[in-house]
């Protein structure tokens, strides 16, 4: 009888390798295929998602009136506006609609659709309605001061004077995106704007229509025939939910994805060093903190900030498992952009911090409970951390789990994480790192992470942001930003910056043209596989 | 048991008295005839090599976890990140990991933690089931119907999804995860030790005690307890290998122990991002959760035909 | 019980259809208090997970305002007992409402994921009861020799294995090294959308559909998580079928028939096997029972977008109403597994008849 069950076995393992089409098969030549992993997707409305993968979606799903390019990611381009001027005040910005441009509905795009979708998003007043509200918009002044004047213009007036950058930057954002102002109206559910229909569909212009969606499963995009640029050479693109990053690396490797974009550090290094890929490093507009609670007695002094400063492992996890999650960078201001210097003065010492320690008043140490999310790299980066601070005698607590909500509320003692701003501008990152107006716990200013760390960050930095936002002169704005870049890196911090993020990605050789975009908004219709 | 447990080995002078006196069944003492069901017991166990395999194995870890810092040279928490990711080597007899530690010297501190994990629930669980089984079999009526529901309502539960919910709850943590597990592993407890209360429920000497005035804690601590005691012993030894695959499980899913803590789970789950580059860091700390696991299993087994023949 | 009723049939005629009733009611009632018992467990297990449900909709950017919107819209500002409250009356009208992760209806995302894990539930069942009942039987037929001591052997290395460890161990030879499985998933992503429904178990679907490549590629993604759940549950049912099978070969009538020069064979299989029937269904229904809390770890690892990923990760972003539905599921499933059990129990058993 049990030799009845070893052919039954054996049989079982025929057949499995008999079964056809096996894995090592490339991709088709008019698909590609993305490895992701998709499970912090929240629907795909332009005007609501807040995060990377989504935002690649829907970058391809919808277009915008600006286009920032990724190999040029400062200098706006043409996209749905087909030019723009900007009135001597700096005030009033005015854009032309271009024409002959469909929705996948078939419904011409017009000037009427701009203006409500840019409403939209400052009356919806979720998430990413930041990008318009921090110019002063508002739900009550948004009907004024963006308005379509006829069927092809766009009038758009700040409240205030700003750097013009900044507004069309925010105008290439995702959440900026141009939605079907007359299809929605048919799927409105109560006035929600579309809202609930959004999550899982779309109404946009783009390149790409939205086919299938299986949350934490598969999403397959569709080219859109009549798309105004043409028709795109990818006929489908799938993007299929693989978290693992072994699971992701063994089928860009054997051909079964053309693009991983969640891979560790050691698998990017063997997929680089196998000859088959190329791995992207697009830099990011982000950092790798470590926000130190400013309520607590003991992390408040400065000696005991500057100590964790040397900490921080920065070579040795430069050269790990930070090789392709960040560049190594203590200032403030993002490499690449104006007022960015390249200086960083802090290594790992664990002498020099118990001297710190020593002159703070704690030459014994302190425990600290530690907040931390589970992920690579942050959580590789945390426990390095730990066992440094444990060598000066500082016990963390390292407790992995989600608690941004914590540290949204100042219940936190330590905290680390990585943070992804959107603006290729120095003011994003400053904004949130550097200005809190109001340092008090019933000011609620929890989108800032300097608020968040109870941080009282010295005015004379904070009056240079803003200062800095409003400069028109773009020579004396970046002189500006050199000074500020100084003076933060000169304060002992409460949130130190040890890594710039860049977000890494293997795409397969034989795939041209698909080039990761640092603010998240990677175009798919570029892309060719060499035919 | 009556006659000898058949061990062919000649025994001489003083443990051949000792052999004989301990397997003598005319007991001249209550003393003598406890040790001789002890020494019956070890003769079974000896006799059955599975088990005795088992409880090799059991002892083996409990010396290791003792003895850990004794039997590593590294230290199982300090990180050097040039020494990462090295292979299995004279130095590093199970490699490293992605912070250079040293993998061998964090599986034996591991034992500490599944030691730690798999008694302390031992601890909670025995008397919280024993107690409500008991009391539900043994009062009987509306007490039984509520005790009984609400362990079916546990039940009703995959028990890994529910100790995935508890934990997801309480927090990651090790005392958490102790109490998750607990949370699932005291119904069947509970179920068992109704059973045999009910069978010996309605016992002459369970009723003679009552006439006697004896309170229902008394009766069930001096009669009920000695009888069930077998059976939750095998039943607790048994659940030992699925404390520790629970355990490990949340640990695969972050849940559990915490860095730098050594959890064999956790070790595995670790590893998982280097599985392609670093076999070692998920295979060696998955076996040592095998070993373990098949030895409580082994040895409860064995423990069931010694303690529980009824059961088995 | 069963002295009774053989004793007073005629009488009892009338009073038994009505004690039947009753009968069913409590049993019902039972039913009732244990989801009950399920759904606030969970219910409290739920609010006290520390991921923040807001969060994980509006992003750790958000502002104030934005926040307290969306907590508002999610009704978390209500007390607890009336979040509850209104959430039982929903589910009285079968609305399961709706996941803040996925954005879909709850009811509308287990109609999708569940299919998928009993799929592999039921695929693996089958390899363990196919391979679990006759390794059981034989080593009760062949006790204490060699065939025993392996089969108890296979079947507790079945109950000892980390399920997850096993599972990446494979991936690791399998694919990894010798590229005969593939990495994970339900179907190659070229077969994907050419087969859906009617039942959303794609080997079904694709047999009703006549999609062949279909049907090929869904076989062999189900394959090795199917072979390594039906490992642990063959262990369980080696075990089982074995102390079943002990038990009746202990018996007199089989003394008796062999006594009489029957054969082995017809008497372990005409004889003793029919008479544990009942017992092993019952087991074999438990295990299957058991095989969703292995498919929680085994979908993690083969990316399977059945249940227990779905549960897991509505665990870890505090999705309530997702969370919620999916327990009520399972608890209805062990439930109506019991149930079912034992009704199959007393039809074939007539000893309980």
């Amino acid at each position: 009888m049990l030799r009845r069950h070893v052919i039954l076995l054996s049989s079982i393992a025929a057949l499995s390798l008999a079964v056809p089409g096996l894995s090592m098969a490339a991709t088709p030549k008019d698909q590609l295929v993305i490895a992701m992993d998709t499970s912090s997707l929240r629907g795909l409305d332009p005007n609501e998602i807040n995060q990377l993968e989504a935002a690649e979606i829907v970058a391809n799903l919808y277009e915008r009136l600006v286009v920032l390019p990724a190999d040029n990611i400062s200098k706006p381009q043409p996209g749905l506006a087909e030019s723009w001027t900007v009135s001597a005040d700096g005030k009033t910005f005015t854009f032309k609609i271009r024409s002959g441009v469909k929705f996948h509905s078939g419904n011409p795009l017009t000037a009427k659709d701009v203006e409500w979708s840019l409403r939209r998003l400052v009356k919806l007043g979720l998430a990413p309605s930041t990008d318009l509200r921090q110019w002063g918009f508002t739900a009550d002044n948004v009907e004024k001061l963006i308005r379509a004047t006829d069927g092809s213009t766009v009038v758009l007036e700040t409240p205030e004077v700003w750097n013009s950058n900044l507004i069309l930057y925010s105008l290439a954002s995702f959440s900026t995106s141009i939605l079907d102002s007359k299809f929605l109206a048919e799927k409105d559910k109560g006035g929600d704007m579309g809202r609930e229909f959004l999550q899982t569909a779309d109404a946009g212009s783009g390149p790409y229509t939205l086919r299938t969606w299986r949350v934490n499963e598969l999403i397959i995009a569709e080219a859109f025939k009549d798309y105004w640029r043409g028709e795109p050479k990818m006929r489908r693109v799938l993007l299929r939910h693989i978290p693992e990053s072994s699971a992701q690396r063994l089928q860009i490797d054997a051909g079964d994805a053309d693009v991983a974009t969640r891979l560790s550090s050691t698998d990017l290094g063997a997929l680089e060093t196998g000859g088959k890929v190329t791995i992207q490093k697009t830099p990011g507009f982000g950092f790798y903190y470590l926000a130190l609670n400013q309520k607590d007695e003991i992390l408040s002094k400065p000696k005991v900030r500057e100590a964790f400063r040397y900490l921080i492992d920065y070579d040795g996890l430069a050269g790990t498992v930070m090789k392709y999650y960040g560049i190594k960078q203590q200032t403030i201001v993002p490499a690449g952009l104006p007022g960015a210097i390249d200086k960083n003065p802090y290594k790992l010492d664990i002498e020099k911090a118990k001297q710190l320690l020593a002159e703070a008043g704690y030459p014994n140490g302190f425990s600290k409970v530690y907040y931390a999310t589970p992920v690579t790299p942050e959580y590789e980066v945390a426990q390095s951390l730990q066992a440094n601070a444990a060598k000066a005698g500082i016990k963390l607590d390292l407790q992995g789990g989600d608690h941004i909500g914590k540290f949204r509320n100042r219940q936190f003692e330590i905290f680390s994480a990585r943070s992804g701003d959107r603006l290729p501008d120095p003011h994003a990152v400053l904004q949130s790192y550097a200005t809190n107006a109001n340092n008090s716990d019933e000011a609620k200013l929890v989108g800032l992470n300097a608020w968040r760390t109870a941080w009282d960050v010295p005015k004379e930095i904070q009056q240079m942001v803003t200062a800095a936002a409003h400069e028109t002169d773009q020579a004396k704005r970046a002189d500006l930003y050199t000074k500020i870049n100084e003076a933060y890196l000169a304060s002992s911090p409460a949130l130190v910056t040890s890594f710039l993020r860049t977000d890494a990605k293997a795409v397969r050789n034989e795939v041209k043209g698909y080039i990761g975009h640092s603010t998240w908004l990677t175009r798919w219709d570029t892309v060719n596989k060499g035919n | 048991m009556t006659q000898d447990p058949g061990t062919p080995m000649t025994k001489s002078g003083y443990f051949a008295d000792l052999h004989n006196w301990l397997i003598n069944e005319d007991f001249t003492s209550t003393k003598q005839a406890r040790l001789h069901k002890a020494y019956v017991a070890w003769l079974s166990l000896l006799a059955n090599p599975l088990a005795f395999a088992g409880f090799a194995v059991i002892i083996a870890l409990i010396v290791i976890a003792a003895l850990a810092p004794a039997l590593t040279v590294y230290d199982p928490y300090s990180q050097d990140l040039t020494m990462a990711l090295k292979a299995p080597s004279a130095s590093h007899w199970f490699g490293t990991d992605e912070f250079g530690r040293d993998v061998y010297t964090r599986v034996v501190y591991g034992a500490r933690t599944t030691l730690y994990i798999s008694i302390l629930v031992t601890v909670i669980v025995a008397p919280i089931g024993f107690v409500i089984g008991a009391s539900a079999g043994y009062l009987g009526g509306w007490i039984d119907v509520v005790l009984m529901r609400i362990t079916d309502i546990f039940l009703s539960f995959p028990s890994l999804v529910l100790a995935l919910a508890f934990s997801a709850a309480l927090g990651p943590g090790i005392e958490n995860a102790v109490i998750a597990i607990a949370l699932t592993i005291w119904p069947p407890i509970a179920r068992l030790a109704r059973a045999e209360t009910l069978t010996f429920r309605h016992a002459d000497f369970v009723v003679a005690a009552e006439l006697q005035g004896a309170r229902m804690g008394r009766i069930l601590l001096r009669h009920i307890v000695p009888l069930c005691a077998p059976s939750i012993i095998v039943r607790l030894t048994l659940n030992m290998s699925s404390i520790i695959l629970t355990a490990a499980g949340l640990g695969f899913l972050g849940l559990g122990a915490q860095p730098p803590m050594a959890e064999w789970g956790a070790m595995a789950a670790a590893g998982r991002k280097y599985l392609l580059d670093a076999w070692w860091l998920t295979t060696i700390p998955g076996l040592a959760i095998l070993v373990v696991s098949l030895a409580f299993n082994l040895f409860g087994d064995g423990l069931r035909d010694i303690l529980d023949p009824r059961n088995a | 019980m069963s002295i009774s009723q053989t004793t007073e049939t005629r009488r009892a005629g009338s009073r038994k259809l009505l004690s039947a009733g009753r009968k069913l009611a409590t049993s019902l009632a039972v039913i009732a208090t244990t989801l009950l018992g399920l759904l606030i467990i969970t219910f409290v297990v739920g609010r006290m997970i520390p991921a923040d449900p807001v969060i994980a909709v509006v992003g750790d950017q958000a502002d104030q305002a934005t926040y307290d919107r969306v907590y508002k819209e999610m009704g978390l500002d209500r007390p607890i007992y009336v979040q509850f409250g209104s959430y039982l009356a929903d589910i009285v009208r079968l609305d399961f409402g709706q996941s803040h992760v996925t954005k879909n209806q709850v009811a509308s995302d287990l109609a999708r994921v569940f299919p998928a894990t009993l799929e592999l539930a039921t695929l693996a069942t089958i390899i363990g009861a196919g391979l679990g009942v006759p390794l059981g039987i034989l080593s009760a037929v062949r006790k204490g020799t060699w065939v025993d001591h392996v089969a108890r052997i296979v079947g507790l290395l079945g109950h000892s294995t980390p399920i997850f460890w096993i599972g990446t161990t494979v991936i690791l030879i399998f694919y990894a090294n010798l590229g005969v499985i593939p990495a994970g998933g339900r179907i190659d992503i070229y077969n994907e959308g050419l087969v859906e429904g009617p039942t959303n178990s794609l080997i079904l679907d694709a047999i009703l559909a006549g999609e062949w490549d279909v049907f090929w590629s869904a076989l062999h993604h189900v394959i090795a998580p199917a072979l390594i759940l039906g490992y642990a549950a063959m262990a369980y049912l080696s075990r089982m079928s074995r102390s079943f099978m002990l038990e009746q070969l202990r018996q007199e009538y089989i003394l008796t028939a062999r006594a009489k020069g029957l054969g082995k064979r017809p008497i372990i299989w005409r004889h003793a096997f029919r008479n544990i029937r009942v017992q092993l269904l019952t087991v074999v229904a438990l295990a299957y029972c058991g095989l969703l809390d292995g498919t929680v770890l085994i979908e993690t690892v083969f990316a399977w977008p059945g249940l227990g990923q779905y549960l897991t990760s509505a665990l870890f972003f505090a999705d309530m109403n997702a969370v919620l539905g999916s327990v009520l599921l399972i608890g209805i499933i062990s439930i109506a597994i019991n149930l079912l059990s034992d009704i199959v129990y007393r039809f074939i058993d007539p000893r309980t008849r």
